[in-house]
């Protein structure tokens, strides 16, 4: 980069020479520090969960249960007091070891006293005692594996649980179109009541990757539609509903948005919702569900882009892109038109990252600008 | 907020006070639940949580369980051990019954597991397998069962 800067005369050599020797004097960056110390603290914690797990015979379970929670009240003693003393690596790390014996703990307790049950209860139940623990992190691994743990637990009790078949129906088509949603108005309510902090970036990725599953979700359930439709009615509609309300009440009074951000968001929901509708009402088109989902995508680059997050908007393009080639798969018939079809797609491939690759710049400035 | 000592020691004790709280309810059912011994018969798979553990199918000794077809998904229902009776509401005029979930025909109670080392697992399956085994449960007045110990040829596995 500064040998590209200096040829085209933007620095002369001794700046480059200055900038050189001073990145050279710049201690190790931390993040690779702090991904190193939660490596080690996810592997000590699953090392006590295998060791739980072993099952030993020979200790009685009122010792297993002791040394448990002594270890469970000294790490959480060491998160506090390295909070206190502002060692933030420390800190960090301790809490992941924290968040993992607690889900051990589980484990302990239901191997002690020989619970039925799954591991999505042990999940729900781990999200649920732990809910205030992200809230104290100050990066994103401990809110990032929380939420998995609880988007996990909650989207299988939901599928699983009898109280709540009268709406679900046990159908998992309607479980991932509600999972992004609640993760939207949880993203609404933690912004509105305490701004951005590390779990509404970590519920951001999973907004996304949540987004894109039950899309995929949705557009597959085209090719199972009379098993799904056997299930799918109104009120099962009724929980994403309530959440599209919430989540618009949110949006409509935010001052961070523009009009035009909050206008998107609005054709990105209903977008979002349109391909489990079809499935409902028996639209059996194809290319009816792509270009919603394409349409979806499109409305949520947008608005990251106009937010300035520019990874994810790339991200979101780069997904557009696979979808078109999917959606060029899907019009192929026949043999030969196949292999035509697969020349060309490996010529768009080639060009489209080509493209990409020279202009992404300049598109990332465009979207920004749009609104 | 967020940054507070009060708030942070909430996110800690917290969940250690839950864990507590759990613990203590399972031994609230242990110790205050009436004994009943039932017949199983079963498998062994494992639990990428808490290890090896023997599953089986309990016998209540009861005809026409969860055979609903109406409730072919979830649906809580109720043994009642005295009358030998199942029914999909709280049975009244029943000293002792174990309450759980009708799943695809099968009633599940939350009592279908036993924790094992691993070391011991081929050799009391071999056991279950061969109709040896019996559990013994603490079961509350409001239906909830919990596994005591696991018996075989009516002895403690632990004596094998």
């Amino acid at each position: 980069m500064l040998k590209q800067w200096v040829e085209n005369k933007i620095i002369t050599t001794e700046q480059s020479e200055k900038i050189k020797r001073f990145e050279q004097k710049k201690p190790s960056s931390s993040w690779a520090y702090l991904s190193i110390l939660i490596l080690g603290a996810s592997v000590m914690g699953i090392g006590v969960i295998s060791i739980i797990a072993a099952n030993w015979n020979l200790t009685p379970p009122f010792v297993k249960l002791i040394v448990n929670f002594a270890s469970l009240s000294l790490v959480a003693f060491g998160v506090y007091h390295s909070k206190l003393k502002g060692h933030l690596l420390r800190s960090e790390s301790l809490l992941v070891l924290f968040i993992i014996l607690c889900l051990a703990s589980i484990g302990l307790i239901s191997q002690v006293y020989h619970t039925g049950g799954h591991l999505y209860q042990a999940l729900m139940f781990w999200s649920l005692i732990t809910c205030v623990v992200p809230f104290i992190s100050k990066k994103l691994f401990v809110p990032f594996i929380w939420s998995f743990g609880f988007f996990t637990g909650f989207s299988l009790t939901l599928a699983e649980s009898p109280a709540v078949q009268e709406i679900i129906k046990m159908n998992h088509l309607v479980v991932a179109m509600l999972m992004p949603l609640i993760c939207a108005v949880l993203i609404i309510i933690i912004k509105i009541l305490l701004g951005e902090i590390s779990l509404t970036r970590a519920l951001r990725i999973w907004l996304i990757g949540g987004g894109i599953l039950a899309l995929m979700n949705a557009e597959t359930g085209i090719y199972r539609i009379f098993r799904s439709i056997k299930y799918l009615d109104m009120y099962s509609f009724v929980p994403a509903y309530i959440c599209v309300a919430f989540a618009l009440v949110g949006i409509y009074k935010t001052d961070e948005f523009k009009k035009a951000q909050k206008i998107i968001l609005l054709f990105t929901i209903i977008c979002y919702l349109v391909p489990f509708h079809l499935l409902m009402f028996e639209v059996k088109s194809k290319f009816l569900m792509a270009t919603f989902t394409i349409l979806t995508m499109g409305g949520a680059s947008i608005f990251f882009a106009s937010r300035k997050y520019r990874r994810t908007f790339v991200f979101i393009i780069t997904l557009i892109g696979i979808r078109f080639l999917f959606l060029y798969f899907q019009a192929l018939g026949g043999l030969a038109y196949t292999g035509f079809g697969l020349i060309i797609s490996g010529l768009i491939i080639i060009g489209s990252v080509v493209m990409w690759n020279k202009y992404r710049t300049r598109v990332a400035n465009w979207a920004e600008g749009l609104i | 907020m967020l940054d507070s000592k009060k708030f942070l020691i909430t996110a800690l004790v917290l969940p250690i006070f839950c864990l507590l709280c759990l613990t203590g309810y399972k031994i609230y059912i242990f110790s205050v639940g009436e004994e009943v011994t039932l017949s199983i018969e079963g498998y062994d798979p494992r639990d990428l949580l808490s290890g090896h553990y023997l599953t089986y199918r309990v016998i209540y000794g009861v005809n026409d369980v969860c055979n609903d077809n109406k409730y072919r998904s979830k649906k809580e229902g109720f043994i009642c051990l005295d009358s030998k009776k199942f029914s999909y509401n709280r049975p009244y005029n029943c000293n002792l019954f174990i309450k759980g979930i009708c799943k695809y025909k099968r009633f599940i109670a939350g009592i279908e597991r036993f924790y094992i080392p691993q070391s011991a697992a081929v050799k009391l399956d071999r056991l279950v397998r061969d109709n040896k085994g019996k559990i013994v449960v603490s079961i509350t007045k409001s239906g909830v069962a919990q596994v005591k110990k696991l018996l075989i040829n009516d002895q403690a596995w632990e004596n094998l």
